[in-house]
């Protein structure tokens, strides 16, 4: 699913802003988001998962053809660890209990999911 | 520094949006229900300059509890993961070499 979808489906189903709000403050959390990011700030949303910068300190590494030694270069790369409740929901369990469930009509099938994962 | 919470995007709505608080508030769980729920009907998601998250199916494999050396299985499961896009990747990359 692209960001043009999500937004369209958001402004579905989120009716208490007008739509193009919903396209600009998808906008504002992703560029917060980011903008955390590159100042090497941590992003923690529950249950969702956090965002956090992995420094990779410079190595030194070999060039295998030639022998030759080089130092890496730092690198700083953009890791996501997902929360509890999506690490479960994603295999199917433990649907917690959400403020938005009525929004979502295909969950109803999370008893069957458990019992063929568990054989 | 401090992380980035959700308050703080909250924040931001508020601010950038002229959101009231509790609207701002509400859109921002709702944003972050709907992206699990997505995410839990199998669907990946891809921000075009910001990232994509990946769903992917790990088999199940034999591990050991490392305190104990009692092996048992790790039961296959599904995962979350994030691939930052390139134009994020790029902006981090330059925030290093910025302050170093």
């Amino acid at each position: 699913m692209t960001k043009s979808e999500l937004i369209s489906k958001l402004q579905m189903q989120y009716k208490r802003l007008p739509g193009e709000v919903v396209e600009k403050c998808v906008d504002v959390i992703l560029e917060g988001i980011a903008s955390a990011l590159d100042d090497h700030r941590r992003v923690e949303v529950r249950g969702f998962g956090n965002f956090s910068i992995r420094e990779w300190q410079p190595r030194f590494a070999r060039n295998p053809e030639t022998g030759e030694t080089w130092r890496t270069p730092p690198v700083n790369a953009v890791y996501f660890r997902p929360g509890k409740e999506l690490k479960m929901r994603v295999n199917g369990r433990g649907y917690a209990e959400s403020k938005f469930n009525n929004h979502t009509s295909e969950h109803s099938d999370h008893s069957e999911h458990i019992e063929c994962r568990e054989e | 520094m401090n992380a980035l919470t959700k308050a703080k995007l909250v924040e931001r709505l508020f601010e950038q949006q002229k959101l009231n608080k509790r609207v701002a508030k509400a859109f921002v769980d709702y944003f972050f229900e709907h992206m699990c729920s997505i995410l839990e009907t199998g669907h990946s998601i891809k921000f075009s300059g910001f990232g994509n998250f990946y769903l992917r199916d790990k088999t199940e494999r034999p591990g050991r509890n490392p305190k104990t050396g009692e092996v048992y299985s790790v039961a296959s499961r599904r995962v979350v993961t994030f691939r930052a896009g390139h134009k994020l990747k790029v902006r981090v990359e330059q925030s290093v070499s910025a302050s170093s």
